[in-house]
């Protein structure tokens, strides 16, 4: 049966089906005699039913005596079937040889149906025989049919016209048509939109018409536009499964950026974010990356890690000595190095200090003499200044002359010019049994820095360092260590630098580079005196040897004390301020007699 | 300038979507808002009048995850093209990476393409970006339209493309071209992380 629906009015022409209405409406209106058979095909959706039904109208308006039959070809077959079943095929024949005008629709489902291709191969024959305009529709083209080849033949002999989906202009022109069909309010804009959807069928498009019409009903102050541009969106990812476009961009910049990052920047990056990690300060890394070079990855990488062990190292140690410095800034900070291991010396001095001067070799024990006239004198001297004026003070002399009296004299009286000080007194035979013993504990580190904490360096009988080169290297660095930082050092030795045996010219040109003095030899009248008995009483009163034996190294001068300040020549102890040695204007003042 | 992080492991790059109104900026990012997994995206803003027309601007922030140790997020933004809006569309368009200029390809608009084509030019100017440098394609949306209603790609070419930056044909309300618009601009503006300038801690 027709649809009543479905007429040419009713039928939206464009360029995809302009072809496909034209020859349908040239055999409405002359059937059988301009295309026979007249082959129409097109994808579902897309007015082969319309049109046929409006060939069938349109046909029956120009001549309403015509016969014209709608068959799909599902019916066509069933009822071939049934007049077959009932042995009244030719009843059935001729009623459809009664036709003049033929439309059978869905043509594709002959496919198989053999009987039913036989009887359509005579039926064409015979209307094309009579005049008889025969119409067919289909999903395809005859080429693509799996049908009898002379049926193919037939089906081909007149037009084939196909309808495509619609176009842009076409879709509109369809939307518009609904609008004003379905009488909606839908502005032009909503309209244009709509049919900007590219559908492969007009019923998707009904669809998202119907939708927006929905939507508006729903929603009435939603702008029409924007409703109808979400409704074909949303048409559109229905219609197609989305393609994974994200991964595959993902990818792509993936690689990009990979191959964009600089390396160096990306290495140095990485090993940035492992220390900060760790807790610790990266600045002078970060710092590295805003170079324009690339600087030598490896070596920086290598240096940091060894500056951070090295702090590892000191704060363990730190925290040995006081549990409360573990976790101390300083120790996370790279570049606080220094200040670590000097934090590190400082609680060394406190918890496990260098081995001091024994207390009662003091400046007040020591007998003065000619033949340590200037070892005091330039002990005065570095007692005043210490590391600034004569360092290292290299004193040397034969056994017994009092040159480690006088080198733990001084260190007692640099304690006693600053009782903050720590000052490390060692001879150099026990130096080298520590070393061995922290070499053999590795505590190497440890035992450096307790000397190094040390604010001065005594070492007695520097002779002794000669034969290890160990202990060469190690003292070596020590001595360093103390020059550099203005620390002063004392050395006694039994001769001379040049004349210490086995020991390395680097160390004998920096101890020449200092004071050298001589301590003489004890002579027979002081070692006499050394033995006699402190007088008592009268005898008390009476000249002592050692007061002759002052008084013969510097007979024209008032005796002086050790410490006796004109004899010093430290502007500290000539500074009026300090010490008064002429007494201005006396006149008028009223002085006490002492007596 | 794209930021590198390199203490943090950063990567940020701002893109900005420049053109006339009605030109398919905002269908640019809400495509791309629906193709990216909700995991990898931030909500999408979007200051819009009942008109429909971008009033002040769109920003989707995109987390395109680690990248060679790299955290990646991408912020994509478009400037409202009506012409009154010009102060809006310099703010948007300030410290911008890489700008995708979206142009309407029907013929029509062809006169309002060019003015705001110029326009970006003097925006880039008035922010001391020189144009030449920065990371530009030109997208002609809409050539989904029938041929008679719009220019095709070379006319469009002539008319705006005179530095020969990357073109994309484009159908922004459906996706045809709005990522291949966007992985040629990504790919730009990540081509100048080798820049050392780049570098930030």
């Amino acid at each position: 049966m027709l649809d009543g629906r479905f007429r040419f009015e009713g039928f939206v022409t464009g360029p995809s089906n302009r072809l496909a209405v034209s020859a349908a409406r040239a055999v409405a209106e002359a059937p059988g005699r301009v295309y026979h058979p007249l082959f129409l095909y097109a994808e579902s959706g897309l007015g082969k039913t319309h049109l046929l039904a409006a060939l069938g109208f349109h046909a029956r308006e120009v001549d309403p005596t015509l016969t014209v039959e709608y068959r799909t070809i599902e019916d066509y077959a069933g009822q071939l079937r049934t007049a077959s079943e009932r042995g009244d095929l030719n009843a059935w024949r001729l009623q459809w040889a009664s036709a003049r005008v033929l439309l059978l629709d869905d043509i594709q489902f002959l496919e198989g149906q053999d009987a039913a291709q036989a009887e359509l191969l005579r039926l064409i024959d015979q209307a094309h025989g009579r005049g008889f305009q025969v119409v067919l529709a289909s999903d395809r083209p005859p080429a693509e049919l799996d049908v009898d080849q002379r049926l193919l033949s037939r089906m081909s002999a007149g037009l084939i016209a196909d309808i495509a989906a619609p176009e842009f202009e076409t879709r509109l022109e369809i939307l518009r048509l609904w609008r004003a069909t379905q009488a909606v309010e839908l502005d032009d804009a909503a309209l244009d939109e709509l049919a900007r959807h590219d559908v492969e069928n007009v019923r998707e498009l009904l669809g998202v018409f119907n939708r927006v019409v929905a939507q508006r009903a729903l929603v009435p102050g939603e702008s029409a536009a924007g409703a109808a541009r979400a409704v074909v969106v949303q048409a559109h990812e229905e219609r197609l499964p989305p393609p994974d476009e994200f991964e595959s961009f993902l990818s792509e910049v993936a690689a990009v950026v990979t191959s964009s990052v600089e390396q160096w920047r990306a290495r140095l990056a990485s090993t940035v974010a492992r220390w900060a990690g760790e807790g610790y300060t990266t600045e002078s890394l970060e710092s590295l990356l805003d170079g324009v070079e690339a600087p030598d990855i490896d070596a920086v990488e290598a240096r940091f890690s060894t500056i951070v062990h090295q702090l590892r190292d000191l704060e363990q140690e730190a925290a040995r000595l006081d549990p409360r410095l573990a976790g101390v800034a300083v120790f996370r900070d790279p570049a606080r190095l220094e200040e670590a291991r000097t934090l590190v010396m400082r609680a060394l001095a406190a918890y496990d200090p260098p081995p001091p001067p024994a207390a009662h070799l003091t400046i007040s024990g020591f007998s003065a003499g000619a033949r340590n006239a200037l070892a005091i004198r330039a002990a005065s001297e570095v007692i005043a200044l210490p590391g600034s004026r004569y360092n290292p003070l290299y004193l040397h002399g034969p056994r017994s002359s009092g040159k480690t009296h006088l080198a733990h004299a001084i260190a007692n009286a640099l304690i006693a010019r600053d009782g903050a000080w720590t000052v490390a007194v060692v001879d150099a035979g026990a130096l080298g049994d520590e070393l061995i013993a922290a070499l053999r504990s590795g505590s190497l580190d440890r035992w450096r820095m307790r000397y190094r904490a040390a604010d001065a360096l005594i070492v007695d009988n520097v002779q002794r360092i000669g034969g290890s080169d160990r202990l060469q290297d190690e003292f070596f660095h020590l001595f360093n260590v103390f020059l550099e930082s203005g620390r002063q050092v004392v050395l006694t030795a039994d001769v001379p630098p040049p004349r210490l045996s086995a020991m390395a010219a680097r160390i004998q040109s920096r101890f020449e580079a200092g004071l050298v003095v001589e301590i003489g030899k004890v002579s027979e009248a002081e070692a006499l005196a050394r033995h006699t008995p402190v007088p008592d009483g009268d005898e008390a009163a009476a000249p002592t040897i050692d007061a002759w034996f002052e008084d013969a190294i510097e007979p024209d001068t008032p005796r002086r004390t050790f410490m006796d300040p004109v004899s010093a020549t430290d502007s500290f102890f000539l500074d009026p301020e300090k010490v008064v040695t002429d007494w201005p204007g006396q006149d008028g003042r009223v002085l006490e007699d002492p007596r | 300038m794209p930021v590198v992080n390199y203490a943090s492991r950063e990567i940020t790059c701002k893109i900005v979507y420049y053109g006339p109104g009605r030109s398919g900026k905002t269908s640019n990012l809400q495509y791309i808002h629906r193709r990216v997994p909700e995991d990898r995206r931030g909500e999408m803003m979007s200051l819009a009048t009942h008109g429909d027309r971008t009033l002040f601007f769109d920003f989707l922030p995109i987390d395109l995850g680690t990248i060679s140790g790299f955290t990646t997020r991408f912020q994509l933004y478009t400037v409202p093209g009506q012409v009154y809006y010009r102060s809006t569309r310099r703010l948007v368009l300030q410290g911008a990476d890489g700008v995708v200029f979206v142009a309407d390809s029907q013929r029509r608009q062809m006169d309002e393409n060019v003015d705001s084509y110029r326009d970006l030019h003097e925006a880039l100017a008035e922010h001391g970006i020189n144009a030449r440098e920065v990371p530009l394609v030109l997208q002609y949306n809409k050539q989904d339209l029938p041929p008679e209603l719009v220019c095709a790609p070379e006319e469009l070419d002539r008319h705006l493309n005179f530095r020969g930056v990357p073109s994309f044909s484009a159908d922004a309300l459906v996706g045809t071209g709005v990522f291949e618009t966007l992985r040629r601009t990504s790919e730009l503006v990540l081509r100048r992380l080798s820049s050392p300038a780049t570098a930030a801690r």
